[in-house]
């Protein structure tokens, strides 16, 4: 019961989260920084707002929502797995490629030239970083010994720490934090693939957004110590912070430049899931 | 993927001010260019005209919000020159010291705007904190941030008021303090390079067809500060160095503002040190009856030329030519090839100054509005 709770409460707390990174980069960069709710505040508005598109395509109403749900229905399976089963990291690693093929779609579906360019980069960019993050998950589980998300025990990091640099690189990646979001560099292609999004279709991309957010700064603990709860709350507000000092600290790739960078990320991640696999130096 | 155009601007997030690009893609990659000007086009020129020489130095400070202080002193050089004035030396000091403070303040809001560019938001934030210093410092000698409204024909409008060189001191201070640690986090950061290096080539040779100036010129290697070429106020009397670098690309022309920010205070500190006592001087301002004239100045983004008629102390003509107006010929030819990623960085590289750049505009009535070289040569020169 409690589980099924916290599952209702997940985007509460990502939208809670989501303000307090946005107050953590402001004070980095010498800024104020919004209200806490400023993410609440924002959503609400959206969502009072009336539908109006432009375009009629099934496709491009669709997509925001299904790109909601794909990313939501991550959370059944971490941190508590709610509707654990054998080899259920498999079906993770679908809904996570599902959930990018969806933003894609939402960009493709768009008639806007930015929203295609910006697929187009989340395109090129997700071949490298989608199969990465499956071997780092991949490597994680073996090094561990498990079958499932829930026999996950000790500490997966410890021995295989290149695939964990790899998931960090991934996850900046994910969330659009530079020096990886390229996809959506405002100073380029405007707002990126919802570019032509308003109201409730913008509503959904910005929560999932948020939620991205939540869900990779609870995977990377999760991975990294084997289920451990207090490394996890302990290690929300850590890969958080992770997030904000690369946002801060860093400006964005090229797209070729980033593509380059994650194709190394992506060789570094094989070579440690060889090595873990067959048992070498473990 | 097939060829589509990619609009960018007249509203744009890496846009200061509206043009519009249409950029003609194949792929990742720019194939060609329609520049569409004209936006801003407010004809000051012609406001010109009809004016007294007074309220003509007022006007032609508001062609441009950063670099308003080179158009009022080119202005003023040309009415000096046709008056054979010459202003006292502690007139000409104080008039290099704003000319160089708003010099500091322009490339440092070009530091922060490159960089934010490529998505470094901080650094624009950090960049522009430096900035408010020397605008606090414009604000305790002129009463301006951006326009300034100092200069008067061989004279300027307030002397430095009590306390002004305490805060100049302080905050001058500040700045050597705070700047090498920005500029050293440009120099080194790999992402910075990565974006910055190879992007955005002029050759030497280009430089020179084109007749580049000021930075864009400099950082292909090529000479273009008026203030050693064709030197004015006090900048005979200082010792300062311009500043050249070799390699034409976008990360040359960045290290030659950001170098130019060491040099500008240098020029500021002696300025101060070689400042006389005030002179007890009544001023009267002097008519101008006839005659025409040009000044040139090295604003920040390189030479401003301005140039007047004048009949019974009204100005009949006026003519100014700005650097980016100089320098944008070359935009079509630096797009091409590019990617679209490096559009922003190129267009950034300019340092574009889009209110100063837009002299001419042309309105079409459904006639053909361009000329070709041999038609312009049949129709007017032959």
């Amino acid at each position: 019961m409690i589980e099924w709770l916290v599952f209702l409460a997940v985007p509460f707390i990502a939208i809670i989260l989501d303000g307090a990174y946005r107050i953590v980069v402001a004070r980095m960069q010498n800024r104020q920084g919004p209200p806490l709710l400023q993410t609440f505040y924002d959503l609400d508005k959206l969502w009072g707002k009336k539908p109006f598109a432009l375009q009629a395509d099934p496709f491009f109403r669709a997509a925001p929502l299904l790109y909601f749900i794909a990313t939501y229905a991550m959370f059944l399976f971490v941190p508590i797995g709610l509707v654990g089963f054998n080899y259920d990291f498999i079906f993770l690693i679908y809904l996570t490629i599902l959930g990018s093929a969806f933003y894609v779609l939402a960009g493709v579906s768009s008639d806007s030239p930015y929203s295609i360019v910006a697929s187009m980069r989340e395109m090129i960019l997700m071949v490298c970083y989608e199969i990465t993050l499956a071997l780092g998950i991949f490597t994680m589980i073996i090094a561990s010994g498990a079958t499932a998300f829930s026999g996950l025990v000790g500490n997966p990091v410890l021995v295989a720490p290149f695939a964990g640099l790899a998931l960090i690189v991934v996850v900046l990646t994910e969330t659009h934090t530079t020096p990886f979001d390229t996809a959506s560099a405002e100073t380029e292609v405007l707002a990126g693939a919802e570019t032509e999004y308003p109201g409730k279709g913008l509503f959904f991309v910005e929560l999932t957004r948020a939620l991205i957010k939540l869900f990779y700064a609870v995977l990377l603990p999760f991975m990294f110590f084997g289920g451990n709860i207090v490394a996890i709350v302990v290690g929300v507000p850590v890969v958080y912070f992770l997030l904000a000092y690369s946002k801060v600290t860093t400006p964005r790739y090229r797209v070729d430049q980033a593509w380059w960078v994650l194709f190394v990320v992506l060789l570094v991640a094989m070579a440690e899931f060889v090595r873990v696999s067959l048992g070498v130096f473990v | 993927m097939h060829d589509y155009t990619m609009p960018f601007g007249p509203q744009h997030p890496s846009l200061k001010e509206p043009i519009n690009l249409a950029l003609e893609l194949d792929g990742n990659y720019i194939t060609g260019v329609k520049m569409r000007f004209g936006y801003v086009h407010r004809g000051v020129e012609k406001i010109f005209e009809g004016k007294d020489v007074q309220k003509v130095l007022y006007v032609a400070e508001r062609v441009c919000g950063i670099c308003s202080y080179a158009h009022s002193s080119a202005c003023t050089r040309a009415m000096e020159g046709i008056l054979g004035l010459e202003a006292p030396t502690r007139v000409k000091l104080l008039r290099t010291i704003v000319a160089e403070l708003e010099r500091l303040h322009s490339h440092i809001l070009w530091a922060g705007f490159g960089l934010h560019e490529i998505g470094f938001q901080s650094m624009f934030m950090l960049f522009w904190r430096e900035r408010e210093r020397v605008l606090d410092i414009l604000e305790a000698i002129t009463g301006g941030r951006v326009h300034h409204n100092y200069n008067k024909l061989g004279s300027v409008r307030y002397d430095l008021p009590k306390g002004c060189e305490e805060l100049m001191r302080k905050n001058i201070a500040e700045l050597e303090e705070n700047l090498p640690g920005l500029i050293k986090e440009f120099e080194k950061n790999s992402v910075v390079l990565a974006r910055f290096k190879k992007v955005g080539k002029i050759s030497r040779k280009d430089a020179i067809t084109y007749g580049l100036v000021g930075p864009m010129a400099r950082g292909s290697g090529v000479k273009s500060d008026i203030r050693k070429i064709d030197p004015y106020e006090a900048y005979d009397d200082i010792r300062f160095n311009e500043i050249l670098e070799e390699g034409g690309d976008a990360y040359a022309r960045a290290k030659v503002r950001l170098t130019e920010l060491g040099e500008s205070i240098s020029i500021i500190k002696q300025c101060m040190s070689l400042l006389p006592p005030k002179p007890a001087e009544k001023w009267k301002w002097p008519p101008i009856k006839t005659g025409e004239g040009f000044g040139r100045v090295e604003a920040p983004r390189g030479e401003d030329f301005h140039y007047y008629e004048i009949e019974d102390n009204i100005v009949t003509r006026g003519k100014i030519r700005t650097p980016t107006l100089a320098n944008i010929m070359i935009l079509e030819k630096m797009l091409i090839g590019a990617e679209i990623g490096d559009t922003p960085v190129i267009v950034a590289s300019f340092d574009p100054c889009i209110g100063c750049m837009e002299r001419t505009m042309v309105i079409d009535k459904g006639k053909k509005n361009w000329f070709t070289e041999s038609e312009f040569r049949r129709k007017f020169c032959d």
